[in-house]
């Protein structure tokens, strides 16, 4: 997209976005010290209290803020605890992916050859592979949990960042401190880590942070079809599950923990954007 | 051209043989497959008929050479529910899936084109940052929470279309609109930017000197060759739209593929899953090779 110039979108979104950046770090803290912040267990069962709605409504009471679930559960407090798991799969999905993904994609750019070919074509492989449909096997066979799906959102992600970096390499390795490296007696390993690695690092933030959204639908997804996190474990997705068969009555319990997926994702989605237009120009097509 | 082919045909079956290898030794490695696939009620003297029917006590790469063999000629096993063979069960479904996602497809570029198109038109202007948010918000939201908010206000508030069930086109309306949604923001940034690359073009420019209207400029000169990759995005797009049809299909309670894999996890129904999700890989990888194939077909500089 070279023809396209900085637009003058481009320009104007050059500050800051506070509001990304505030519910990302909300998250993040909530993630952490949900435990501390949740007014509620968020597993205790309130029978008396079933279904009621939210604070704001009707009929609903400010001691459960966002409403309860069928079995009496805090909403809200029920939230609070979905975004460590959210944001929990998201990270190790990640750390998975980028490394086996990065890892991969250097030797593929760097060796080139029949290296590069394998790699790419088993990229492409996963790519074009099914990981919802995936998932529901790994459901059926090993189980549902954390790790299952971290693991069938790492093997997406991996092809995604070998991809690029092996792209962004091929880029690199033929500039001139690269061969001049190589004539200094350096050997591929010292120029992958040392030389081509750094200048890596940017496009892998972006890409790194755009796919946090992607991680945490899809995660939530999984879940609503019953091969994510099981039950009675808080999470986002398990909560709009469980609120289907209620939606008439008591729409919030489906509804609140979307609204969460939604801003969180939103954020992480604003950020990556904004960190590419800022870090990696070249990057606004992907 | 033949040799591009060759090379798309290799990856298709390569793809292919990657989801069945780890459905396979998925279901070889957890557990004993003798429960995955029988029901939990046959009796010893069953078991061992299976073990030696399907070899189950020789070495995995020759039952694995035996299950492509099978799968092949259209061989997946009975299902434990039904009590028919899986491949049937599949086969009857593939086809709503197909009409659904087909329909999401159309919502989508209905939707995409003008908004992708306007936003270039328009840098910078009113349309572009419409044309920005709706992408934003369009990969954020959740397929199957946008289409419980729209049950909840179009079936539910309003009663205007139907939550769930097949028949009548009104049927269609919230899966396929939900469907499109899960797509159209990857189509607005694509359009969009190559919308501008096309209106920065020499040929847009002797367009403009000619005199030639804006309107058809941008409409007619500038979107035809803005489409070229959107064209070969749409095979990559069907593919997603597939998928993503699992869990719309489950929140409409829409009886095609995506949902007789879910039923088969509830039910732990492996043959008809295993099927499902073969025939799955299998038409998304026959689509991205049917749209490369003609792609080549209709633009000679890919055929390099």
């Amino acid at each position: 997209m070279t023809a396209a110039g900085p637009s003058v979108a481009l320009t104007r979104r050059r500050h800051l976005p506070w509001a990304a950046l505030a519910i990302v770090g909300a998250a993040v803290l909530i993630a952490t010290f949900a435990g501390w912040i949740a007014p509620h267990d968020p597993e205790a069962i309130d029978p008396i209290n079933a279904e009621l709605p939210p604070g704001f409504l009707e009929g609903g009471s400010w001691t459960y803020p966002l409403g309860t679930d069928r079995l009496g559960r805090d909403v809200f407090s029920r939230i609070l605890f979905g975004a460590r798991l959210s944001l929990g799969v998201a990270a190790v999905a990640l750390l998975i992916g980028g490394l086996v993904g990065t890892a991969l994609g250097l030797v593929a750019g760097y060796r080139g050859g029949w290296v590069d070919a394998l790699v790419m074509r088993l990229a492409d492989a996963f790519l074009a592979f099914p990981s919802i449909l995936i998932a529901l096997v790994l459901a059926v066979t090993v189980g549902p949990g954390f790790w299952v799906v971290a693991l069938v959102l790492g093997l997406v992600l991996w092809a995604r960042f070998a991809r690029l970096v092996r792209g962004e390499v091929l880029s690199w390795k033929v500039r001139d401190f690269v061969a001049l490296a190589r004539v200094a007696g350096a050997g591929g390993p010292y120029i992958i880590l040392h030389h081509l690695l750094p200048n890596i690092v940017n496009s892998l933030v972006v890409l790194g942070t755009l796919q946090v959204g992607w991680a945490i639908v899809v995660e939530a997804s999984l879940t609503f079809l019953g091969a994510g996190i099981p039950p009675p474990a808080p999470t986002w997705g398990g909560m709009v599950a469980e609120g289907l068969d209620f939606i008439e009555s008591a729409w919030w319990i489906s509804v609140m923990p979307g609204i969460a997926i939604l801003l969180v994702v939103f954020a992480f989605n604003l950020l990556g954007d904004w960190l590419r237009d800022r870090l990696d120009p070249q990057l606004r097509a992907v | 051209m033949l040799a591009v082919a060759a090379s798309r045909l290799l990856q298709a079956l390569f793809t292919l043989l990657l989801t069945s290898s780890i459905v396979f030794a998925l279901a070889r490695t957890s557990g004993n497959p003798v429960d995955l696939v029988l029901p939990p009620e046959a009796t010893q003297v069953e078991r061992q008929a299976f073990i030696a029917r399907y070899g189950l006590d020789r070495p995995l790469l020759v039952q694995y050479g035996a299950f492509l063999a099978g799968a092949l000629q259209g061989d997946f096993g009975i299902s434990l529910r039904t009590r028919r063979p899986a491949v049937e069960l599949v086969m009857q479904r593939l086809p709503r899936t197909l009409i659904l996602a087909s329909a999401g497809l159309l919502v989508a570029l209905a939707v995409s084109v003008p908004i992708g198109v306007m936003a270039a038109a328009h840098r910078g202007g009113a349309w572009d940052r419409l044309g920005q948010g709706f992408a934003l918000l369009g990969q954020s939201v959740p397929a199957f929470w946008l289409g419980i908010v729209l049950i909840l206000v179009f079936s539910i508030r309003l009663g205007w279309l139907p939550s769930s069930g097949v028949g009548s086109w009104r049927n269609y309306v919230l899966p396929a609109v939900v469907l499109g949604w899960s797509i159209s923001a990857g189509i607005v940034r694509l359009l969009r930017s190559s919308m501008i690359e096309a209106l920065g073009a020499e040929f847009v420019k002797l367009a403009r000197a000619k005199g030639l209207p804006e309107r058809r400029v941008v409409w007619k000169h500038a979107l035809r060759n803005a489409l070229i990759p959107v064209i070969t995005f749409i095979g990559f797009m069907y593919g997603v739209i597939i998928a993503s049809a699992v869990v719309v299909e489950v929140v409409f309670g829409w009886p095609g593929l995506g949902y007789l894999a879910y039923e088969s996890t509830l039910w732990r129904d492996f043959p008809v899953l295993q099927c499902a999700v073969l025939v799955y890989t299998a038409v998304i990888v026959a689509i991205n090779f049917v749209v490369d194939v003609g792609y080549g077909l209709i633009d000679p500089r890919v055929r390099v």
